[in-house]
């Protein structure tokens, strides 16, 4: 302890407005200063990576089994991008998007958070971007890590898979993007709701009961809605195959359309709510 | 300087806090003194900006808090240990605060120097004792080397050492010219510290005076007694249930 003080004015920018560029620097510094965080990302990128690899070779052992004159409508990438597995993905992205918020409410740290930067739009703006882009580079990583994956597994056992192509690069840039709408959209719940517990069962409601229930109810309207849910435009967006669509898919124009609409509103919930309400 | 005009807080039908109106002043410790319940709390988040006042103002150096966007330079606040992720470092914690407010890496370095916190900086402030955290806590309001500083309860879990520098450190801080606001239970620790009392009761302002002027208000010149003796009828909870 130092009974003088140590304490000098030392500051590099005037008091006044924040710059947006120092509320990123320091809500990366809270994002990647959480272990736990850190831990989550690296294991969810491990177990896609497994599943992967079981997925291409369960695609190998359903090309085998096809008829030739089939062959050639098989989609080589839904085996390893597509099915429900994709929900824990979902889940885990929502999970962590939440806590970045409620995890600030829990632990009271909002408060300090709100103390530092008063002028709220652009702390919440910043965490928005700062999860969104973090949140990106996983799913960036687990998306083209799974598609060597599979394109190496289905390649040694001859099957060929066209790499290149608008329909693979869609499916890259869509699944890079379903994580990081996932965290924003628990995000946004977080920011109303504020608990986490509850947070993350409206994560896991919104993401893989809604889907199914709006679906079981097949009316043109229930039908527009299930399609505009996250896990039905990723399928949407992640199909490489010739194959015939049923009745009722989605055009990828409106699946991108549903895409940037749940990043846009997340977003907008966000900073909006966390703007004005009392902490 | 806090100012805090016609000060009103409810929340539904119960009224925290009632039509306050007061200044803090530069330059000396001002101690807020008030039962459980009696609104130190809410009144501080409403000067910070924290909770929306139902009516009234509160400005800090002629401000609406809530306008700044680099609330550190402008005040400080230890408004609860509690306020850190158990999973950050104190390092880290003060850094990404430092770093939303435009200032230097030296100045983490600097208050947890200050605050005697520099060889525990780097473990989980899960691990920190409430003492610990309580030292943080007064790490990041310093942070900014703000004009105005606002500390609940500062004493809360510290040895007796810890409470000697707390009292030495506000003094200094007034002494460079610093509004410095405190609020306690402890009155005889507000005796040794404080230049001026705020004193609440059930949300409303009881008193507005400097120490001595408060302490003559009992026959015995003693702080308690005087605070007991206004603060009577305002108690809203209390052991052995008398009113």
């Amino acid at each position: 302890m130092t009974a003088e003080s140590t304490l000098t004015l030392a500051t590099r920018t005037p008091a006044g407005r924040a710059r947006m560029v120092d509320l990123f620097a320091a809500e990366w510094i809270k994002f990647r200063s959480l272990r736990s965080t850190v831990v989550t990302l690296a294991a969810l990128v491990a177990v896609y990576f497994y599943l992967a690899y079981r997925g291409a070779q369960d695609s190998y052992q359903v090309w085998q089994s096809l008829p030739e004159h089939l062959r050639p409508g098989f989609d080589p990438a839904h085996g390893v991008f597509g099915g429900p597995t994709w929900m824990l993905a979902m889940i885990v992205a929502g999970a962590v998007g939440a806590m970045t918020v409620t995890g600030e409410h829990s632990t009271g740290l909002i408060r300090a958070t709100f103390t530092a930067v008063p002028a709220r739009r652009g702390i919440a703006a910043a965490k928005c971007a700062v999860t969104a882009a973090a949140m990106t580079v996983t799913g960036a990583v687990i998306a083209a890590g799974s598609f060597a994956i599979n394109e190496t597994v289905l390649s040694g056992h001859h099957v060929s898979i066209p790499v290149g192509g608008v329909a693979t690069v869609r499916l890259l840039a869509a699944t890079s993007l379903l994580l990081p709408l996932c965290a924003l959209a628990g995000m946004a719940l977080g920011t109303v709701i504020r608990n986490t517990p509850a947070t993350i069962v409206a994560v896991c409601v919104l993401f893989v009961f809604t889907p199914f229930a709006v679906k079981s109810a097949s009316t043109r309207w229930t039908v527009d809605a299930a399609n505009a849910m996250p896990f039905s435009f990723w399928a949407r967006l992640t199909v490489t195959g010739r194959g015939h669509l049923v009745g009722g898919t989605e055009s990828v124009p409106a699946a991108w359309t549903a895409l940037a609409v749940w990043l846009a509103v997340s977003a907008i919930i966000v900073i909006s709510a966390m703007g004005w309400r009392d902490v | 300087m806090i100012e805090v005009k016609h000060l009103t807080k409810s929340f539904g039908q119960v009224h925290a806090v009632r039509d306050l109106t007061f200044r803090v002043q530069p330059g000396k410790v001002t101690g807020f003194l008030g039962p459980n319940g009696a609104g130190k709390t809410t009144t501080l988040r409403l000067i910070l900006g924290l909770n929306t006042p139902t009516s009234g103002t509160a400005t800090v150096g002629g401000r609406l808090f809530r306008s700044l966007g680099t609330g550190l330079r402008h005040a400080g606040a230890l408004l609860d240990a509690g306020d850190i992720h158990p999973g950050r470092s104190g390092y880290a914690h003060l850094w990404a605060l430092a770093r939303s407010n435009g200032l230097p890496r030296r100045r983490v370095d600097e208050v947890l120097a200050e605050t005697g916190l520099t060889g525990a900086a780097r473990r989980r402030a899960g691990t920190y004792s409430l003492g610990m955290r309580q030292r943080l806590g007064i790490a990041t309001a310093l942070l900014g080397d703000p004009p105005v500083l606002l500390f609940d309860e500062p004493l809360n879990g510290l040895d007796p050492e810890g409470v000697r520098w707390i009292r030495t450190l506000l003094r200094r801080l007034a002494a460079e010219g610093r509004t410095v606001l405190v609020s306690s239970h402890l009155m005889t620790e507000m005796s040794h510290t404080a230049d001026h009392l705020i004193v609440l009761g059930r949300g409303e302002l009881v008193a507005d005076e400097p120490l001595k002027d408060f302490a003559a208000r009992s026959a015995t010149g003693d702080l308690e007694d005087a605070f007991m003796g206004l603060t009577a009828v305002s108690t809203e909870y209390r052991a052995g249930g008398a009113r």
